[in-house]
């Protein structure tokens, strides 16, 4: 069977999808989504201990060979993207059955797994693809899920956002295919490795430029790059809490990853970067994504909206590691890219406790939570903790190679606008905090500590947090090595 | 000390503190208020600060009679640490009362926006 | 020595405990746990160990040796003391939080001081903002809420200038270990020099201390003279003796406070003034990086910890009986303080440095070290100091407190622990300063002996102390001592207490008009070029408003035609 693991990663979850929908039970579709989600990390700790090495993994579909079939390719790279995806949905699924029962009405519970489901099927697919237009066909399913996932949000305005989204994505999505279809029209090939062998040939039509442009616009808009990312906000603000806590932790990491892989595979990063010269756009943007979504972060009511917009911040760190160009600058983005999951989970799903009880998310709301609710509170604060950079957490794990990479860039200025997002982060998160501990409870409203079945899945998070953020052995040895890979430096 | 005017230009007007009128056996009702106490009576004082003036001269006077050793060149005028210590707290006080001028504010200076 | 551990483990678990328990269990607790782990540290064998390796480098724990275990004893005893001077506290006063951070707080400065690496001090460092802060915000006042506020965002503000300095010696050094660093010109020396420096009140950096330790609560304060700065003067004894910088720095510390503390109305404030001139000595004496100037310094941070702790008990004791803490307020508290004031003329005395007292044995160190440079402007300023700290920590704080004009304010002596606190140290201040050679010297860094107790020595310093009391009677006799008046003095912290808010809210308010009317303009524009989507979308608030899908949109086209444009030209 562990031959087939490329496949049976993607396709389980697929059957799932519709049984679960099929099926009107909320528990039994809820625990088909457990069950498809820790399938998948199974599945992705098989891949990445396999190619945890260097090796690769192709495998044709339907017996096919490439290029005329079509091929799921697993190195280090998307083997930890995977893993990434996987985690975060293993632990949030079980996190979300108390939460989508407050949340989502009953009778669309099992459709709601059901687009769950989807989704996760949605990322793992483009991750675990070797081939440009089944990255497109799989990022439509799993942003058509999202959208209808955050569309079940409480707050009515849940559905304009999820509609804006949806308008917003399309287009990202069409400039993709776009993309994609001018490079098929130039090499006649939709296989990422035989691309990356015929695009050198045609480099120097009009045609390749372009569509670097659309799909650069296309990630862009995905991973909701400074100033595209104005559709975010609002779609994190009302989404269903444990829908938050998903896509936040996933959906924006598997588009860094797409960007990672077209740039550094398929165009390659001398291409990209010392012809295209796009390091020259994404390093500006990321510092403004850095700087200026901080700030809006710090005059933010709403919890949800301000973590909302300090994952673009952090979004903006994983871009800045990218943009550097060096396997240290890679290897800070993608460790990043895993541990903002971790910090960025804990802290959206430490508020969909608080949502369960409470019923608001705005920060007048937390007062007095310290006390009433101090498990949840708890995990916030080292959440919290973690997204400033503090050491013991991932967050510093982070910052660390992070600024080492950009001192050894020579861009100590960018290295002290790193510190400088690290003290916003500070404000943002103290505000929260301070009301939570040091503003008196509202007397006799009733409100007691979240369920733990809800618990449970945040501390796992926030031990997480703690655990990779002082034995950072293995997420670094992994990082580097898909780093290394993408830079094509061979150690 | 308390009662030495001399020493306490905010209280010229020779006032007594706020209280009951206290009786002469006030002491035993009161053991801890009103009994009088060694510095209540100026006399005292003046003793204290007579003597002080002498030690000063002695310390001075000393330096006749003690082989002080010199770890610098100016410790070798007369009563070199005498008088520095007394100018510089001279001077110190001096300076510091000009300072008032610019440094003083309100105690709700920070307060009021 | 029974079992060998960082030092800081014990404080952190006994500051668990102590938010824990209550009464008599808890009370135990808090003597015990300083004085097992200071036991625990006699006889302790050098060398780092508990090392760990995270991310390629190396952590150290634990790294006794002759500097860090002089530190070591100092805080064990300084948390003994403030913990025995603590103990009455009660419930209504806070005395789960004060105890827990109390502790925690010592153990963090242990950890600093242990630290082998700079990685792990900054954690430390920072822990000790966190922990201490508390002290101040337990008072319960708004201002101490406030004050506390800017006390942690500067200290939050030194930490990560370690931070950023060691991560710059990582990557020139390829070692975060802390030994000797010096200003070798690279930037990563010089951040964590100003990192230090704040936390050791350098000038115009020492307005966090005369801010917030008279804001502080009554038994507080005495952890805080303790453990912040001399943590501080302990990373400066490590990493920088003998920078000649130093040198001028710690003669300006001990020169400008004092005038500060002449004209100052609040007695625990002048205590904070004064506390950066000797803190002054203290880093001239690193600066000059000889082993009799370093261990001067050092030998005077412990002994400061000591007699600044008294002071601060004293005027805490004052605060706590009488429920005030200004001069124009106080005097004449001898007749029903009597205990108070007799121990806080022992501390004055330390604190002045008068023969026979703990401060003589450790200035006179400083002072030679200077005369032995040849550093001769330094040395008439720290003897123009050492004059001065008499003249408003030796005489104005007892004065004005307990004698001066009686301000018929009728109290008693504080509770039986505060005055037993007082006279372990008050005792201690005249061992020390009695017997130095037999006591504190023994345990000095380096080798070098010194002898205090000399006729050239003794008299000069006496001649020097009378004669500044007889400036202050002459000054008082002829009205020329300024009154104590219900004020503030305004210092650096007017800078950002004052004119920053008034510069950010100006500026602030123009940014934001300029900003309103540019984004204004650009949005109306965006909504008439694409009028179709955004039709229905009201212009709410500016930069964080929910933005119309036709001005996304214009976003989405601009950076294409721009990526277009972009990648064309090449």
């Amino acid at each position: 069977m562990s031959d087939h693991l490329p496949v049976l990663l993607v396709v389980v979850p697929l059957i799932a999808a519709p049984i679960a929908a099929l099926i009107r039970s909320v528990r039994l579709s809820w625990l088909i989504a457990c069950g498809a989600s820790w399938w998948a990390l199974y599945a992705a700790w098989g891949l990445l201990s396999r190619v945890r090495g260097g090796e690769v993994i192709s495998y044709a579909l339907g017996g096919w060979p490439a290029p005329y079939g079509i091929e799921y390719r697993v190195d280090a790279v998307n083997a930890w993207v995977i893993l990434i995806v996987a985690a975060i949905a293993s632990v949030a699924t079980p996190y979300a059955y108390q939460s989508v029962r407050r949340e989502v009405e009953s009778d669309r519970v099992s459709l709601f797994y059901s687009a769950w489901i989807l989704c996760l099927t949605g990322l793992l697919g483009i991750s675990v693809t070797g081939d440009v237009f089944n990255v497109f066909v799989f990022l439509e399913i799993s942003s058509l899920s999202a959208y209808a996932l955050i569309s079940l949000g409480q707050d009515r305005r849940a559905l304009t956002s999820a509609y804006q989204y949806l308008i917003m994505g399309s287009i990202g999505a069409t400039f993709i295919v776009i993309g994609i279809g001018l490079m098929y029209i130039m090499t006649g090939t939709l296989n990422m490795m035989d691309l990356s062998e015929r695009l050198p040939a045609v480099m120097d039509t009009r045609a390749i430029p372009v569509a670097f442009a659309f799909l650069t616009v296309g990630f862009s808009l995905k991973l909701a790059l400074f100033p595209l990312h104005l559709w975010l906000p609002n779609a994190y603000t009302f989404a269903p809490s444990a829908v938050t806590a998903f896509i936040a932790a996933t959906a924006t990491k598997v588009a860094v990853y797409m960007m990672l892989r077209f740039f550094f595979t398929v165009f390659g990063a001398a291409f990209a970067f010392d012809v295209m010269q796009v390091d020259l756009i994404l390093l500006p943007l990321a510092l403004v994504a850095i700087l200026s979504t901080s700030l809006v972060a710090i005059h933010q009511q709403n919890v949800k909206r301000l973590l909302a917009y300090s994952s673009v911040a952090q979004i903006g760190y994983m871009i800045l590691g990218v943009s550097l160009a060096s396997v240290a600058g890679l290897t800070a983005g993608l460790l990043h890219l895993f541990n903002h999951a971790l910090m960025k989970g804990a802290l959206f799903m430490a508020m969909g406790c608080v949502m369960y009880r409470v019923g608001s998310v705005r920060i007048d709301a937390m007062a007095g939570l310290g006390k009433k609710m101090p498990w949840t509170m708890a995990a916030f604060v080292v959440g919290g903790l973690s997204i400033i950079g503090v050491p013991l957490t991932v967050g510093f794990i982070s910052k660390w190679y992070l600024v080492q990479a950009a001192l050894a860039a020579g861009l100590w200025w960018v290295a002290a606008l790193v510190m400088v997002g690290s003290l916003m982060a500070v404000i943002y998160i103290w505000r929260v905090v301070e009301v939570a501990y040091l503003s008196p409870a509202p007397d006799g409203d009733g409100v007691a500590e979240a369920p733990l079945a809800m618990l449970i899945p945040l501390w796992v998070l926030v031990a997480a947090n703690v655990y990779f953020g002082v034995n950072a052995g293995l997420t670094t040895e992994v990082a580097t090595r898909a780093a290394e890979i993408l830079m094509g430096v061979t150690s | 000390m308390s009662h030495d005017e001399s020493l306490h230009p905010d209280r010229m007007d020779g006032s007594r503190p706020e209280g009951p009128p206290l009786g002469p056996y006030a002491w035993w009702s009161h053991p801890a208020a009103e009994r009088p106490r060694i510095w209540d009576d100026p006399a005292n004082v003046r003793k204290l600060l007579i003597g002080f003036y002498i030690a000063c001269a002695v310390l001075v006077l000393l330096e006749l009679v003690v082989d002080r050793h010199e770890y610098h060149p100016w410790e070798a005028i007369f009563g070199f640490h005498a008088w520095y210590g007394f100018a510089a707290c001279w001077m110190l006080v001096v300076i510091a009362k000009q300072m008032r001028r610019v440094l003083m504010r309100s105690e709700d200076y920070y307060d009021v926006d | 020595m029974w079992i060998d551990l960082p030092p800081f483990i014990l404080l952190f678990v006994g500051g668990v405990l102590a938010a824990v328990t209550r009464g008599t269990l808890r009370k135990s607790i808090m003597l015990a746990v300083p004085i097992l782990g200071g036991l625990n540290l006699i006889g302790v064998e050098h060398g780092a160990r508990f090392q760990y390796e995270v991310a390629g480098q190396t952590l150290t724990l634990f790294r006794p040796d002759g500097l860090s275990l002089l530190f070591g004893y100092l805080f064990h005893l300084a948390a003994f003391i403030g913990n025995l001077f603590a103990l009455h506290l009660t419930d209504e006063e806070g005395a789960t939080l004060q105890h827990s951070s109390a502790l925690l707080y010592a153990g963090s400065a242990l950890g600093a001081v242990f630290a082998g690496d700079l990685i792990t001090m900054f954690v430390f460092w920072e822990l000790l903002a966190f922990t201490s802060v508390f002290l101040i915000w337990a008072r319960g006042t708004e201002r101490s809420y406030r004050t506390g506020f800017r006390y942690l965002v500067i200290h939050v503000l030194s930490g990560v200038l370690l931070l950023s300095g060691a991560i710059i010696r990582a990557q020139e050094t390829g070692s975060i270990e802390f030994g000797n660093i010096g200003l070798d010109g690279s930037l990563g020396a010089w951040l964590i020099l100003i990192s230090f420096g704040i936390k050791a009140a350098f000038p115009l950096a020492h307005n966090w201390l005369t801010d917030s330790y008279p804001e502080s609560t009554a038994t507080g304060a005495v952890f805080l003279s303790a453990f912040t700065t001399k943590v501080a003067i302990y990373g400066l004894a490590r990493g920088y003796a003998g920078t000649e910088m130093l040198v001028y720095i710690g003669a300006v510390m001990t020169a400008f406070p004092i005038f500060y503390a002449v004209i100052e109305n609040d007695l625990r404030r002048v205590l904070g003034y004064s506390m950066i001139n000797q803190i002054g000595f203290m880093v001239t004496g690193i600066g000059l990086g000889t082993a009799l100037g370093v261990n001067g310094a050092v030998a005077h941070a412990f002994n400061d910890v000591i007699f600044k702790g008294l002071l601060f008990m004293t005027m805490g004791s004052v605060l706590r009986q009488t429920g005030r803490i200004n001069g124009s307020d106080l005097g004449g508290l001898y007749k029903t303080m009597p205990w108070t004031a007799a121990f806080c003329i022992v501390g004055a005395a330390s604190i002045s440095a008068f023969p026979l007292f703990s401060g003589f044995a450790s200035k006179s160190m400083v002072m030679a070290a200077a005369l032995e440079e040849g550093h001769s402007i330094v040395w008439l300023v720290l003897l123009f100091a050492a004059a001065g700290v008499f003249h408003h920590a030796g005489i104005k704080i007892p004065f004005f407190a307990f004698y001066g004009h009686d301000s018929g304010i009728r109290t008693t002596d504080p509770p039986k622990n505060m005055l037993v606190a007082m006279g372990i140290s008050a005792v201690l201040c005249i061992v020390i300063g009695t017997f130095p050679e037999q006591t504190l010297y023994r345990i000095l860094p380096f080798e070098g002996g010194y002898h205090p107790y000399d006729v050239t020595h003794v008299l000069t310093q006496t001649q020097l102390l009378f004669f500044g009391a007889l400036a202050f009677v002459g000054l008082q006799k002829f009205h020329i001592y300024p009154a104590e008046l219900r004020s503030i003095n305004i210092d650096v912290e007017w800078l950002y207490r004052w004119v920053a808010p008034r510069i950010v809210g100006g500026v602030g308010s123009l940014v934001s008009r300029i900003d309103g009317a540019v984004r204004g303009t650009a949005v109306s524009a965006a909504r008439r070029v694409i009028a179709v989507g955004s039709r229905d979308h009201a212009g709410e608030g500016l930069l964080a408003r929910t933005w119309p899908t036709g001005s996304m949109l214009l976003w989405v086209a601009i950076l294409l035609v721009g990526y277009i444009t972009f990648y064309l030209a090449r």
